[in-house]
């Protein structure tokens, strides 16, 4: 059923019916004001209708102007209930070991408060990402609706209608925002309350030979040979940490990890904020997944590069070589001085989850130009498991009872609380809109309040 | 029954009832102003709904008209939109 099409029909009957209230041969003032309001509302459900589309616009461009970012919104609630769910499991298995070691009695009241808070947490973040499902997905199926049971003749519905628009509306635009709002909040404390100010955030950046911005890779910190940290870098070659997932605020030593080339080098804090741009000087990319690995002796003279396919300009004294790595599925063409290279056998190599095939071709000494194009189809994530640096400061003090409650009540803030907050800032935005659009829903408003 | 079809049906039926209210106004209006009794405020009365009547039909049979005015105006509204402003 088409909802505009039922919501202009119910305008036009409140129109007429509304002149037939007007034109009816009775001494009564009040039936004729009603017949006035029939049509006044008629004509301005009528405009909502037809400013279906307008909504939906001005709902993408205002989001557009304050950044929304449905997809953005989704990897931080991935990434927060993954946090939570591994903190649970934690505390899950802490409380195990003490009740297989008859220590229970020691720390059970305050394991089962901070489980309690965890899960709480938990069921907020998921209860948000339900909301934020069905407006996602439904919003223009919501507004439809909305404008239909506005245009209900004799308001009997349309408090309700102009609440669900309004609501919709707003939270289209406002939800993908939380996780800018409680970065805003939480930034003036950060990690530091559970961490003592250990852990800090860190930007960083990967470049190849020819400074492009490269990816997949794995990073992992380590001091005094103990893994610090693991974090993946993303396909376009940055890797943004924050203070919840934590990066060591000291010199330690950085291993960068490609297919099977590994790289290290000693990192030097000079800022409050890490800002890294890693340089590997012997690959170039050619797409994510996609790079040519060349020769120590062979200098780049010039190169070219477009969306999947990299020429270059190299000079070599001495025979050498260099390798191609492609995902399996993926079709090269490799031109030395414009002449196609027949490809030999490829080795196969898989890496957290990447299957990549590496072909190795030899270049005689002297000038040669190099052109290498990759079609592919699909680019594979990286499925490595992570060790945010806060897990590793958290194993540090694991049996510190006061670290527990303050992380389990910290992430209740941030987690519960603040999304709470900024919830019920944004519903009350809603209900001003609401007013606007032509009634507020009391009830409505009132249960949605009692709901939270 | 579809409901839209429903809804048509509805209005189809309020507009012929309106139409013979108009009617119905019109002729008690007249009969009222034109009775031989010397109230003004009753002459007054049976004026007002001849009036009333008059312009509800006259809205009645411009009904057509208004909305495709309201389609063509709101439609016309949706202009591109201007692009953010750059933070500095």
């Amino acid at each position: 059923m088409d909802f505009l099409t039922l919501a202009f029909y119910l305008s036009v009957l409140s129109y007429c019916l509304g002149l037939a209230l007007k034109a009816l041969p009775i001494p009564f003032i009040a039936v004729k004001k009603l017949g006035r309001m029939l049509v006044n509302e008629g004509i301005f459900s009528c405009v909502l209708t037809f400013s279906y589309k307008l909504i939906i616009q001005l709902m993408n461009y205002f989001g557009g102007i304050l950044g929304t970012d449905w997809g953005f919104y989704s990897l931080w609630l991935a990434e927060k209930t993954s946090i939570l769910l591994t903190l649970f499991a934690v505390l899950k298995g802490i409380g195990l070991l003490l009740s297989k070691i008859r220590l229970s009695f020691l720390v059970q009241g305050f394991l089962s408060q901070v489980v309690s808070l965890v899960s709480t947490s938990l069921t907020t973040l998921v209860a948000t990402s339900i909301i934020s499902s069905i407006i996602c997905a439904g919003a223009s199926l919501l507004i439809g609706l909305g404008i239909v049971l506005h245009a209900v003749p004799f308001k009997l519905t349309r408090n309700i209608g102009a609440t669900m628009i309004a609501v919709v509306v707003v939270f289209s635009i406002g939800l993908p925002l939380m996780p800018h709002f409680i970065d805003l909040v939480t930034s003036t404390v950060g990690y530091t309350l559970i961490t003592n100010g250990d852990s800090c955030s860190a930007n960083i950046k990967l470049v190849d030979a020819l400074n492009y911005e490269f990816g997949q890779a794995v990073i992992e910190g380590y001091s005094n040979g103990e893994l610090l940290y693991r974090y993946s870098i993303d396909t376009k070659g940055s890797l943004k940490v924050n203070t919840y997932n934590g990066f060591p605020c000291y010199d330690h030593e950085i291993v960068l990890q490609i297919a099977d080339l590994t790289y290290s080098s000693i990192i030097q804090r000079n800022q409050e904020t890490w800002n890294i741009t890693l340089h590997i000087p012997d690959v170039i990319g050619i797409a994510p997944n996609r790079f040519i690995l060349i020769g120590s002796d062979m200098n780049i003279n010039y190169f070219s590069k477009s969306e999947n396919k990299v020429i270059i300009g190299v000079s070599n004294s001495i025979q050498s070589e260099f390798k191609v790595y492609v995902e399996n599925r993926d079709v090269v063409a490799v031109l030395i001085d414009d002449v196609p290279v027949e490809s030999h056998e490829p080795e196969a190599l898989d890496w957290h989850g990447i299957s990549y095939f590496i072909y190795t071709y030899t270049l005689q000494p002297g000038d040669h130009t190099i052109s290498v194009e990759v079609n592919y189809q699909s680019t594979t994530p990286l499925d490595v498991d992570l060790y945010p640096y806060a897990l590793k400061l958290f194993n540090v003090d694991l049996m510190s009872a006061e670290n527990l409650i303050m992380i389990g009540t910290y992430a209740f803030i941030e987690l519960t609380v603040l999304p709470l907050i900024y919830l019920t800032i944004l519903f009350a935005i809603s209900l001003n809109l609401a007013r606007l659009l032509g009634g507020v829903s009391l009830s409505l408003a009132k249960l949605t309040v009692n709901l939270y | 029954m579809d409901l839209i079809e429903f809804v048509k049906g509805l209005i189809t039926t309020v507009v012929i009832i309106a139409w013979f209210i108009f009617l119905l106004a019109w002729v008690v209006g007249w009969l009222i102003k034109g009775l031989p009794i010397p109230f003004l405020r009753l002459k007054r009365f049976g004026g007002k709904l001849i009036e009333d009547a008059v312009w509800a039909a006259f809205w009645l049979a411009m009904g057509t008209t208004v909305f495709a005015i309201i389609a063509y105006i709101v439609s016309s509204v949706q202009l591109p939109m201007p692009q953010p402003p750059q933070m500095p």
